[in-house]
Parts: structure tokens; C-alpha cells; sequence
């Protein structure tokens, strides 16, 4: 049931971004889940790639913060939009050094399920054309 | 009446592969909203996305635009294009025409008011996809 598969992206959401708490991917993939989102020179491809997304975000932003912009679902799919936001205060992000500035960016990701666990994630970023708000 | 499904489909057949101007005033209402950001190119409204084809046309032929995903709710529709075409034409964000092919990927969110299209946001990675072309 779609609804059932909503519940689970925003748990992730919750878990994963907002707690900080990435080994919850594991209770809500599959073992050999497969992802393609690439953020410039880090391709993400499994969980551990969401997983170090999670890191680097956290290394990079303080006052991170993950909000849902739009959500939902059609039989073993589901959308997700997130939009982020930060203070770039922290290590260097996509080779610019830390100046204390607000970002915003989007990600866009559709998730995949077999039953209730995702098997797959193909997803994309505006960051790059947000890097500007960092300079 | 069409599903949403459809209409995004029609939007792809017509206006993206047939290059059918006719279609825009059909799919969109006239103060559609859109924001999609292409380069120095800032797409927020039916003429800008008009802009935008123009310019795909002007760089590339062979232009091919597939829809790859299509999610829908209620109001709205997801869908991914991918975009495919050999750039021997017009420049095409600074880069040289060479006769090489690209590909790259929109993922956007169609809202609909009935039948047409009322606000649309996306992303593209043909930043990321520039490399094709080099």
C-alpha cells in the first residue's frame, strides 16, 4: 500500500537526516540496495554512499536542517523532494572553504520498494547551481 | 478527459519531439509558474520553457527526449526525461560544437489545474554531463 511506503520515506527522513542516525537505512533497504545520485565527485551507489552524504553534510553545515517540500507515491514508487538548508561553517564543500554563508539546495529522489524495503534510489541535486551563495 | 499520465506523455511527443508550438497554449495555462534553472537560462514561465527548447534545437540535432518515469497523485505528476542529441549546431553553454553526443537527465513536478498544467519545478544534470561534449 503507497501509504504504508510514505510512512517509510519520511521515517527515513526523520532517522537518517534529521536524527542523524544512518545505520536506519539498514532497517528500511534491502541488502544489496542500489542507488545513483551523483553530487560532484562523490557517486552515490549504495547505502553506505547515503550514508556518507549524511557525513559530509554534517562535516560541512551547521544548523542543518532537512524539511519535506513534496511527497508522494504511486504503487512501489514514491517521491521525495527535501530541501536543505545550512550554515557553511564548518570543513570545505565541493572544494569552497567555510565563510560562514547560508546555503539552500534541493534533492529530488524516487524510491523503489519490494514490499516494504527499498531496493533501489535514483535522485538529483541543485546544489551545484547553489554553490554561488557560498562564495 | 486525459490522466495526467497522458498529458505529460502528449507533452513529450509534441512539444518536445515534434517541436509543436501549438501544444504550449494547450498543456499549460497562461500564467503557468516554473522554476528550472539551466545555466545563465532561469525558466519561469511558458515562454522561457519555450526559450529553453529553442535553444535545444539551436545546439543539438538528432534531439530526443524519452520520458523514463512517470509518478502521479491527484494533481500532480512526476516525471524524469532524458534528453539525448548530437551537439554539431549552435554553441551550447560555452562549449564548441564537436559532433559529440549527449545525455542528460530532467527530473520535474507538473501541477495541474484540470487538464493543464499550472506550476512546474525541476532539475537537470546537464552541468554534471557537459563532459560528453568536450
Amino acid at each position: 500500500m503507497s501509504s504504508k511506503k510514505l510512512e517509510i520515506v519520511k521515517s527515513l527522513v526523520d532517522e537518517v537526516f534529521i536524527k542523524d542516525n544512518p545505520d536506519y537505512m539498514n532497517e528500511i533497504c534491502t541488502e544489496d540496495m542500489e542507488s545513483h545520485f551523483i553530487i560532484d565527485e562523490l557517486d552515490i551507489h549504495d547505502v553506505e554512499g547515503i550514508k556518507t552524504l549524511n557525513a559530509i553534510l554534517n562535516q560541512c553545515f551547521s544548523d542543518l536542517k532537512v524539511e519535506i517540500e513534496d511527497l508522494f507515491a504511486e504503487k512501489n514508487k514514491v517521491l521525495l523532494v527535501l530541501k536543505f538548508t545550512g550554515k557553511h561553517d564548518k570543513e570545505c564543500f565541493l572544494g569552497m572553504e567555510p565563510k560562514g554563508k547560508n546555503i539552500e539546495f534541493l534533492t529530488y529522489d524516487i524510491f523503489y520498494f519490494k514490499g516494504n524495503l527499498i531496493y533501489y534510489n535514483r535522485g538529483i541535486t541543485d546544489v551545484i547551481h547553489k554553490l554561488d551563495m557560498l562564495e | 478527459m486525459s490522466s495526467k499520465k497522458e498529458i505529460i506523455e502528449i507533452m513529450v511527443k509534441e512539444i518536445f519531439n515534434n517541436n509543436n508550438l501549438d501544444y504550449y497554449d494547450i498543456l499549460f495555462t497562461k500564467d503557468m509558474e516554473s522554476h528550472m534553472v539551466l545555466d545563465e537560462l532561469d525558466i519561469n514561465n511558458v515562454e522561457n520553457m519555450k526559450s529553453m527548447m529553442d535553444v535545444l534545437q539551436n545546439c543539438f540535432s538528432n534531439l530526443m527526449v524519452k520520458s523514463e518515469e512517470i509518478i502521479s497523485e491527484r494533481d500532480k505528476a512526476f516525471a524524469l526525461f532524458k534528453f539525448s542529441g548530437i551537439h554539431d549546431k549552435d554553441k551550447f553553454m560555452g562549449m564548441e560544437p564537436k559532433g559529440k553526443k549527449i545525455e542528460f537527465e530532467s527530473y520535474n513536478i507538473f501541477y495541474f489545474k484540470k487538464n493543464q498544467i499550472s506550476f512546474h519545478r525541476g532539475i537537470t544534470n546537464v552541468i554534471h554531463q557537459l563532459k560528453m561534449i568536450e
